[in-house]
């Protein structure tokens, strides 16, 4: 489905996020993070632990980088050890989403997602210039022209 | 032939800041708080400004100073315009645009009621964990809140009661034309901007809020290649500038003769595009402060995630209760400025056909349209496991507005391009315009009206036309969900489709056979 001009609705999109908020069987198993907000290029360390708090050995995890967009990318981070961690190194800042998913095992199938929030290593500067830019352009823009306005008489 | 009749007798804005602050607040709606920022964030960040912009200047005010140049010139709303300067044929379009946006307000105001039972609910059980849904057989604690809050609300009838309430502050609104919707965008308008700076700074604030703002703007330019980010960014300036609708065209009826058109064009985009600019601040920082993934839905992004990630904010319920309460007020206020405008763009337009007086116009308006809302506010449940919109009318909703908003938008842009610019010539209204406006327009103007423009409306609807033969007529791919005794739901793509362009046309047919317009 072409949803790129979609102003309005959600349709299938409900469904989706209707499957993120469901609590079902596989939300027993959780993943956490050394950090709350893991920073771009900073190591950081990923746990798959069960409901009781028992190590998940050999999930496979992996990040999907700004997931729903048109630049979205995914990557496999690796497979849990005996601690049930994993380390990963962020390739870009921003939302990640993590998956943690097994196809057999001891302790049975999973898959569970969760997601974070990558900070930047450094302020960006293309960021910084473009949200300049932008605001000259347009907030610039309403206040001079309603200035003039302000000075320009009736109509 | 031209020559346009008195304005004063239908009616006349009062001062030039209330028609910027009505025709600002037109064009601010509830897609300009949360839409533009998760196309944004879908279109490789910053990197979107470059082909917005674009479309800013290339496009949006283009047609914004042309809808305002035609109204002001003829003195009459949308049909009216393009009978005098094309004839029946002009008329027949007009009147398609206008029942094309009243398919538009009718669901408009259905979410609107929505938005007045989340603020109810924005006062206690909207914040809680979760809640039963007992017409989808979910109990508390299998679906969690906001989601629980609102598919309890939709399968119940109270949206109808809502949906009612939103149709009498539309009408007490609309009740005296120019004047009274002057008086209330002069509170409501500022109040939305007041809001929306209250939510940036709660927003930027929070615990790494600023970075979700760099998020938003840190560029990504492998997207420029994709021609979808180009169609996104058109489309998108189209709708967020309100657009195809007749709207600006009625409210430039109301201007004197000597106004600056082009100058008011440029006031009225700016707003618009820098309150879209402000409100990615808030919204990119609290989604990357609580890490949560933007939509490309207005629905979800104002009903689902921004609640969520408020529910979330630090204090507890003495601080989620009363920014929670302020996001829906700023949702009403933005939704209700932009749904006024499309009723009276209805009402001027019948007025100046029929001759009815205003109240009149008003009532069969108002009727005509609370049943529309009503029927998508149909809390009857078709889809029992939520795998996709779950009532009768939210389905039926989703549908009309793929085709009207997504569809009859633009080809009303194209045809309005078409007429003005070939027909009556786009000289003609290019002379209008510079005869009361410092900013003189050149002859660039002509070559986006005639050339530029219609190939980039033909562009953006020849993609999505692609894609709806690629993929399938919008809705069959989902038809599989509805199993019996819910089967019949599966033709309902394509009867909301017939009905949908069977009964504009004919109803516009209709109108332009009825009757004569007086001649100025």
């Amino acid at each position: 489905m072409n949803r790129a001009n979609k102003i309005l609705l959600p349709s299938i999109l409900i469904a989706v996020l209707y499957g993120t908020n469901i609590h079902t069987a596989a939300s027993q198993v959780t993943i956490s993070l050394q950090s709350d907000y893991p920073v771009h290029q900073e190591k950081t360390r990923i746990l798959v632990v069960s409901e009781d708090g028992t190590p998940v050995i050999g999930a496979v995890v992996r990040a999907t980088y700004r997931p729903g967009s048109r630049v979205s990318t995914e990557s496999e981070i690796g497979m849990t050890d005996d601690a049930g961690s994993v380390d990963w190194i962020p390739q870009s800042a921003g939302i990640v989403t993590l998956s943690a998913t097994r196809t057999a095992g001891d302790s049975g199938e999973f898959s569970v997602t969760k997601t974070v929030s990558v900070k930047f290593a450094s302020t960006p500067a293309g960021g910084i210039l473009i949200m300049i830019l932008a605001g000259i352009l347009l907030i610039g823009g309403s206040v001079y022209r309603f200035t003039r306005y302000l000075w320009g008489g009736e109509f | 032939m031209y020559l346009a009749p008195d304005g004063v007798s239908r009616g006349q804005w009062k001062t030039r800041l209330g028609f910027i602050l009505a025709a600002s607040g037109s064009a601010i709606g509830l897609g300009n708080i949360v839409f533009f920022s998760a196309n944004a964030y879908r279109f490789g960040g910053g990197a979107f400004y470059l082909p917005y912009l674009i479309a800013l200047f290339a496009m949006g005010i283009p047609v914004m100073i042309l809808e305002f140049g035609l109204g002001n010139f003829t003195g009459r709303a949308f049909p009216e315009s393009l009978y005098r300067i094309a004839g029946k044929k002009g008329e027949f379009v007009g009147w398609w645009a206008i029942f094309n946006a009243f398919f538009i307000t009718m669901y408009y105001i259905t979410i609107l009621g929505w938005v007045f039972g989340m603020l109810t609910g924005a006062f206690g059980d909207l914040w809680k964990e979760s809640l039963p849904v007992p017409a989808f057989g979910l109990e508390e604690g299998v679906l969690d809140n906001p989601y629980a809050y609102f598919f309890r609300m939709l399968s119940t009838w109270q949206p109808v009661l809502f949906v009612l309430l939103v149709w009498i502050f539309n009408v007490i609104i609309v009740r005296r034309g120019p004047e009274t919707i002057e008086q209330a965008t002069r509170i409501f308008v500022p109040l939305m901007w007041i809001f929306m700076i209250v939510l940036i700074i709660r927003g930027v604030t929070l615990t790494n809020g600023f970075e979700g703002v760099m998020l938003l703007f840190t560029p990504d330019f492998s997207v420029m290649k994709d021609s979808a980010v180009w169609q996104g960014a058109f489309s998108q300036i189209f709708f967020t500038l309100s657009l195809g609708f007749g709207i600006m065209t009625a409210y430039a009826s109301y201007l004197p003769k000597k106004s600056d058109l082009t100058q008011n064009a440029f006031i009225t985009s700016f707003l618009n595009c820098g309150f879209e600019y402000i409100a990615g601040l808030a919204v990119f920082s609290i989604l990357f402060a609580f890490a949560m993934v933007p939509r490309a839905s207005t629905l979800a992004m104002m009903f689902f995630i921004l609640p969520k990630g408020i529910s979330q904010l630090p204090g507890g319920l003495q601080a989620v209760i009363p920014f929670g309460t302020m996001f829906f007020i700023l949702l009403l206020l933005a939704g209700l400025t932009s749904s006024v405008s499309l009723v009276e763009a209805l009402v001027s337009s019948m007025r100046d056909k029929f001759g009815w007086s205003r109240w009149k116009t008003i009532t069969v308006a108002g009727c005509f349209g609370f049943i529309g809302s009503a029927v998508f506010a149909l809390p009857q449940i078709v889809n029992p496991g939520l795998q996709d919109n779950g009532t009768l009318g939210f389905t039926i909703l989703d549908f009309v507005d793929h085709w009207a908003f997504s569809y009859g938008l633009l080809i009303i842009g194209l045809f309005e391009c078409i007429l003005v610019g070939w027909i009556m010539g786009a000289d003609t209204i290019r002379a209008h315009l510079n005869s009361h406006s410092r900013m003189r327009l050149g002859i660039w103007f002509d070559a986006l009206i005639k050339y530029i423009i219609p190939l980039a409306l033909l562009f953006v609807l020849g993609y999505s036309i692609k894609n709806e033969i690629t993929d399938g007529l919008y809705g069959t791919a989902f038809s599989e969900n509805y199993n019996e005794p819910y089967r019949f739901m599966r033709y309902f793509p394509g009867i909301v489709l017939a009905f949908w362009l069977l009964s504009s046309t004919l109803l516009s047919l209709r109108l332009t056979r009825k009757g004569k317009y007086e001649s100025s």
